[in-house]
């Protein structure tokens, strides 16, 4: 299945693009999504040791399985205030 | 969506993200402030202002471009304001966040905190702010000065 991830500030800016497109197994888990991602741009592998994956507009807990039509965003390294 | 909150009783909290800069106190901040100081509870309150300056680095900043992830920027800073209503037994907090671009001598983070005693409003204002820089889902990146500004 294709999952989308949107991406925000560093992240975006090391790939030039604010959104991800992955190839991703069925069953897949948070973690499995951000290490597809670090396999997909290599660039991103620094940043997403300090990234959380946000499923729906909450931090995911570990494991948390990921379906095609749920919202996914990298937050990490945030700068607010 | 997520649930809203759990605050004690005779708490608030107030969240909100705006576009540019943050104009002065709001209305509904000072009448909540007044309501609860008629009633005899606030013993301190403090506010605390975020200013874009412009020097950055011994570089010269234009202005603060703000990012927010939203709804999730919004909630999670409900969810920390009552985080931190409920551990430092606060009286009420109220955050205001800047979205998009904020000038240098521009307002873009305000924080308002109300309690019984100064210590405790004190070292909420400090664990706040280094939370909202650690959870909350908002980037900021420099706009310089020359670049065609």
């Amino acid at each position: 299945m294709i999952v989308r991830v949107q991406l925000f500030g560093p992240y975006a800016a090391a790939i030039g693009s604010d959104e991800v497109a992955i190839d991703a197994p069925e069953a897949v888990t948070s973690e499995q999504v951000l290490s597809l991602l670090g396999h997909q741009h290599s660039q991103l592998v620094p940043l997403l040791q300090s990234a959380r994956l946000a499923v729906n507009h909450s931090f995911a807990v570990p494991g948390t399985v990921i379906g095609e039509r749920d919202e996914l965003a990298v937050i990490g390294m945030v700068s607010g205030g | 969506m997520n649930p809203p909150p759990l605050l004690p009783p005779d708490s608030s909290i107030r969240v909100a993200i705006t576009d540019g800069p943050l104009g002065a106190i709001s209305d509904a901040i000072l009448g909540a402030a007044s309501d609860a100081s008629a009633r005899g509870m606030v013993g301190a309150r403090l506010v605390f202002e975020g200013i874009v300056r412009r020097d950055e680095g011994g570089k010269s900043l234009a202005a603060l471009a703000y990012e927010t992830y939203d709804p999730m920027a919004e909630q999670t800073l409900a969810q920390l304001a009552a985080d931190i209503v409920n551990q430092f037994r606060l009286i009420s907090l109220a955050v205001e966040h800047s979205r998009g671009r904020v000038p240098v001598g521009g307002c873009s983070l305000r924080v308002e905190i109300q309690s019984g005693h100064r210590g405790e409003g004190l070292d909420a204002m400090r664990e706040f702010i280094q939370r909202l820089k650690q959870d909350v889902p908002i980037w900021k990146s420099p706009v310089w000065e020359g670049n065609g500004e």
